[in-house]
């Protein structure tokens, strides 16, 4: 009996430090914040758009913020990238085009992208688009996310919410692309779409 | 016949990995979440019934821990090729099946380890519910509590190899804890 009490007492234990340092370890990792330095590419484009993206903790969001961004170069935008962080810019006006990018955590935009895009200034009819990224069910996340722009007062242009595992494209699936490459090329026909204004 | 149903059922599991690999890299995730429900089974099953058909032997429990451990690299491999997990974590768990099988050798007679026991229902639970949840706060909590659960199971091995190594040291201890090897 004692050893019995013992045991479950010892599996408690651990079950209860596993949780509480898992617990403390998401917490972190996901309310972290990046800075970076704001990078310029294609000087020479007709427009400035900025493009302000949390990372998350794998390569699918940069891949897929690139691919975004590589789809406003073709069509001829100048684009400012750089991460949510405390030194990021807080007035949006003086750019023709924002958008926003970020993993979705617990079928929530990633909290510290939340956080950003309600303090930020400047997004009066201003045109947005939010590139979101995630596992699963990400449908919740990108509505929770075009609420959040347009409370702030943005004009949403492109929306887009990618999965790892979730078809992107049923169609494409069926014709054998990989799922990774389809979610890409939508990234980046979205960011085509947008054309910059005539100088 | 029926004597060998354990281990086919532990080698239909080490088989069927592959399968499960490459149902997740391919997106079928109805599929691949049947096939690791049958998987899961096969190991509720092929160890009760090996010791309820009296055939329970070192080889079986070997073949057991080959399987389990395939199905753990494969699920965990196949999740790392679609970035879900990281591929150290795949090193993690080399590392820490070396250090089973090295600790259970060096030692002179069985460890008892009720968290080491564990492990492998750990990482199969893990597998199920990413496959079943597939969310990212998930999967980061999800591999904190893996990383977790290693450095206490490695602790806890390496307490009960060092109390184990005493005992032998020291004949007047007691050894009555000793069940359950592992």
């Amino acid at each position: 009996m004692r050893v019995k009490l013992r045991r479950l007492l010892q599996i408690l234990g651990v079950v209860l430090a596993v949780l509480v340092i898992a617990g403390a370890a998401t917490m972190y990792a996901t309310n972290r914040t990046h800075d970076t330095p704001l990078l310029v590419v294609n000087q020479s484009g007709r427009a400035t758009a900025l493009v302000v993206y949390q990372p998350g903790l794998s390569a699918f969001q940069q891949e897929m913020t690139d691919a975004f961004l590589d789809g406003l170069v073709d069509v001829g935008w100048r684009v400012e990238v750089t991460t949510v962080g405390d030194r990021g810019p807080q007035y949006v006006a003086p750019y023709g085009l924002v958008v926003f990018g970020g993993p979705v955590y617990w079928s929530s935009p990633a909290r510290p992208l939340r956080r950003y895009i309600a303090q930020v200034k400047g997004l009066h009819d201003m045109p947005t688009a939010i590139v979101l990224t995630g596992l699963g069910s990400v449908k919740g996340a990108k509505a929770e996310a075009e609420h959040l722009v347009r409370a702030a007062g943005g004009a949403i242009v492109a929306s887009l919410a990618l999965t790892i595992m979730r078809p992107n494209d049923e169609e494409a699936m069926r014709a054998g692309e990989r799922n990774r490459v389809t979610a890409a090329r939508l990234a980046r026909e979205a960011g085509r779409q947008i054309t910059p204004p005539a100088r | 016949m029926i004597r060998h149903l354990p281990s086919a059922l532990s080698s239909a599991r080490l088989a069927a990995a592959p399968a499960l690999a490459l149902l997740i890299v391919r997106n079928h995730w109805t599929a691949a979440l049947a096939c690791f429900a049958c998987i899961a089974a096969s190991d509720l099953l092929d160890g009760p019934l090996a010791r309820a058909l009296h055939v329970a032997s070192p080889r079986g429990a070997r073949l057991d821990i080959a399987a389990d451990l395939g199905v753990v690299l494969c699920g965990f491999g196949a999740f790392a090729i679609l970035s879900v997990y990281p591929w150290w974590l795949l090193l993690v768990f080399g590392a820490m099946f070396a250090q089973f099988v090295i600790t259970s050798r060096h030692a002179r007679r069985p460890i008892y380890d009720p968290i080491g026991k564990y492990y492998g229902a750990v990482l199969f639970a893990v597998l199920g519910v990413t496959l079943a949840v597939r969310d990212g706060g998930l999967i980061i909590a999800l591999t904190s509590a893996v990383l977790a659960f290693t450095v206490i199971a490695i602790a806890s091995r390496m307490f009960r190899l060092l109390r184990a190594g005493r005992r032998d040291a020291d004949p007047a201890l007691p050894r009555h804890h000793l069940s359950g090897y592992s």
